[in-house]
């Protein structure tokens, strides 16, 4: 039985049936034919994993971002990582990087974030003389940012099916965030030094101040956001509407760029985007129920362990794993599929689970870079106007350097768990 | 529909934390309300996904394919998810006798009117799948 669903799932997938129906319809195979389980269990199951609260903070971060993108937002972001960063070889790379920062901020979604940057940053260094192939990638690795500073949608579904705090991911985050993106500005300074691409721009206190000040309410978002979980005044659900209200409020009327009849495409446009993460978790929790009735989990976490009880050698296995995990299957699904799996697996070597959040949403992060499923690489690479197998040429270096971040948020727990702690007891 | 209730969505849990922290007496529905909200938008909106072929899937393999088997893959994907929109339809039909029953915790209504979305929106999804399977079906016959 346990081959048949998994081969079933595996055509599902190789005959581009998507994910969320391959995963419900395997799952619905096994449990009408296999099971006898009623048809209202089904609908029970998909009913019940979205009517959650802190899960609402998915479609509120949608929508936060994408009127921010449309707000005028964005593009004053940029214009500040341009004045800050601008003077250092290869300024423009640098600029995509601090400016996905920033965005990352405010967006809890790297698609989102690539897009948004990629769209203005792109087509500049193109114009510069970059090479696309290495525009692609610094944008792609940089928007990948998006999920690991918060606020972060990963996170925000991490935290639900291990129910750990989403306040304290968000503050672990942080850290690992900040890491992986001065990092890549180190490897982006190293590769234009050799290529030559010189710097934007001379560095001018007086321009930074000007353009911090255009760009100072949007800045404030990521401090309302981070400040109020923080503080322990807002759960995450309550920060992404507060964020959602600001975003609406600063677009109409501090800004003006939003207009009225812009809207509808909006609301449109994040109800879509939400309701396919959200699709993909109503029919990942009854794939998630077939495993739990069959104790897959169990069963591999005994491989797990009867391979080796050295909690170091355990952890490099499992990074492995995560890492392979998100190259082919996409971020929610490989969540919801894994963390139960691996949260007991974790406890049991004495791994913070914060630190173990944080960890997988960077593993994630990576997967998000690396075909097939790769999908800030798909969107660089759609923007820069080249192909897949260019693109992901160019993104080696990088990839390795995020891989190295990945060791170090691994096993150096101070990262991740330093800034919680100051915040949060027990 | 779904402007409409995402709208809603953001005035009703907005106005969950400005009674709680604005006017300090907790709203006891709008955590609950918000859920069925999300629920709604959230199968809706995977019906209008499915509609504009936005759903992720994998397509490393079958993009190498020829088209003429492309086009029979194609068929067989929307035939198994026809099949297993039926179940989620017929289940949701099932259910609702049962759970009407049951009345929300904090809202006033049977919780029927949360379970609809879940027959209303596999309905929709089977309906944009047909559509989809005669128009190439059509446009196949005329080449």
């Amino acid at each position: 039985m346990n081959y048949m669903f998994f081969t079933l799932l595996f055509i599902f997938f190789i005959i581009r049936m998507p994910i969320a129906f391959a995963m419900g319809a395997s799952a619905a195979v096994a449990m009408l034919f296999f099971y006898d389980v009623p048809l209202q269990v089904l609908v029970q199951l998909m009913f019940a994993s979205n009517e959650s609260f802190p899960l609402l903070a998915v479609p509120f971060f949608m929508l936060a971002g994408s009127l921010m993108e449309y707000g005028g937002i964005s593009r004053r972001i940029v214009n500040f990582a341009s004045a800050s960063v601008g003077f250092i070889h290869g300024g423009l790379a640098h600029v995509t990087v601090l400016a996905s920062m920033f965005f990352a901020g405010i967006s809890g979604a790297a698609a989102a974030d690539t897009a948004a940057v990629g769209t203005l940053m792109i087509p500049e260094m193109k114009k510069r003389g970059y090479d696309p192939g290495f525009a692609s990638a610094v944008t792609a690795s940089a928007g990948s940012i998006g999920v690991i500073i918060p606020p972060s949608i990963p996170m925000v579904i991490y935290g639900v099916i291990s129910s750990t705090s989403i306040g304290a991911l968000f503050l672990g985050g942080i850290g690992a965030g900040l890491l992986v993106g001065f990092s890549l500005m180190a490897a982006a300074y190293f590769i234009s030094r050799k290529k030559g691409y010189l710097p934007e721009s001379k560095f001018s206190m007086g321009l930074i101040v000007k353009s911090f000040k255009e760009a100072g309410w949007a800045l404030g978002m990521p401090f309302i956001i981070i400040g109020g979980i923080m503080s322990g005044i807002f759960t995450a659900t309550e920060s992404a509407v507060i964020a959602t209200d600001y975003a609406l409020i600063v677009g109409f009327f501090v800004y003006k760029e939003l207009k009225i009849r812009d809207l509808p495409e909006i609301f449109i446009k994040a109800a879509i985007t939400s309701s396919i993460v959200m699709f993909i978790i109503a029919n990942a929790s009854v794939f998630g129920w077939v495993l739990a009735f069959q104790q897959i989990p169990q069963l591999i976490a005994g491989w797990f362990i009867a391979l080796t009880d050295n909690p170091v050698v355990l952890l490099l296995i499992i990074n492995l794993l995560l890492l392979l995990i998100g190259t082919f299957i996409e971020t929610a699904s490989a969540l919801i599929i894994f963390v139960p799996l691996l949260v007991p697996l974790i406890s049991h070597l004495g791994i913070d689970p914060i630190q173990f959040g944080v960890l997988m949403v960077l593993n994630l992060a990576i997967g998000m870079l690396t075909p097939p499923m790769g999908i800030c690489t798909i969107i660089s690479c759609s923007i820069a106007g080249i192909t897949m197998e260019k693109g992901a040429r160019a993104i080696l270096p990088f990839l390795l350097v995020m891989v190295i971040d990945l060791l170090i948020v691994a096993f150096v727990p101070f990262v991740t768990t330093y800034i919680p702690g100051l915040f949060m007891q027990g | 529909m779904l402007i409409f209730i995402l709208s809603v969505m953001v005035v009703v849990t907005s106005a969950g934390v400005f009674w709680r922290y604005g006017l300090n007496s907790a709203l006891s529905w709008s955590e609950e309300l918000g859920c069925y909200l999300l629920v709604w938008v959230s199968f809706l909106g995977a019906a209008l996904a499915t509609s504009r072929g936005s759903h992720i899937g994998i397509a490393l393999v079958f993009d190498r394919l020829p088209l003429k088997i492309q086009f029979w893959i194609m068929v067989i994907v929307d035939m198994i998810i026809i099949f297993f929109m039926s179940s989620i339809f017929a289940g949701g039909i099932k259910i609702l006798p049962s759970i009407h029953a049951r009345t929300a915790t904090t809202l006033p209504i049977p919780m029927s009117i949360p379970y609809l979305v879940m027959p209303f929106s596999a309905g929709v999804i089977i309906f944009y799948i047909l559509v989809r399977l005669i128009t190439g079906f059509k446009k196949r016959n005329d080449q």
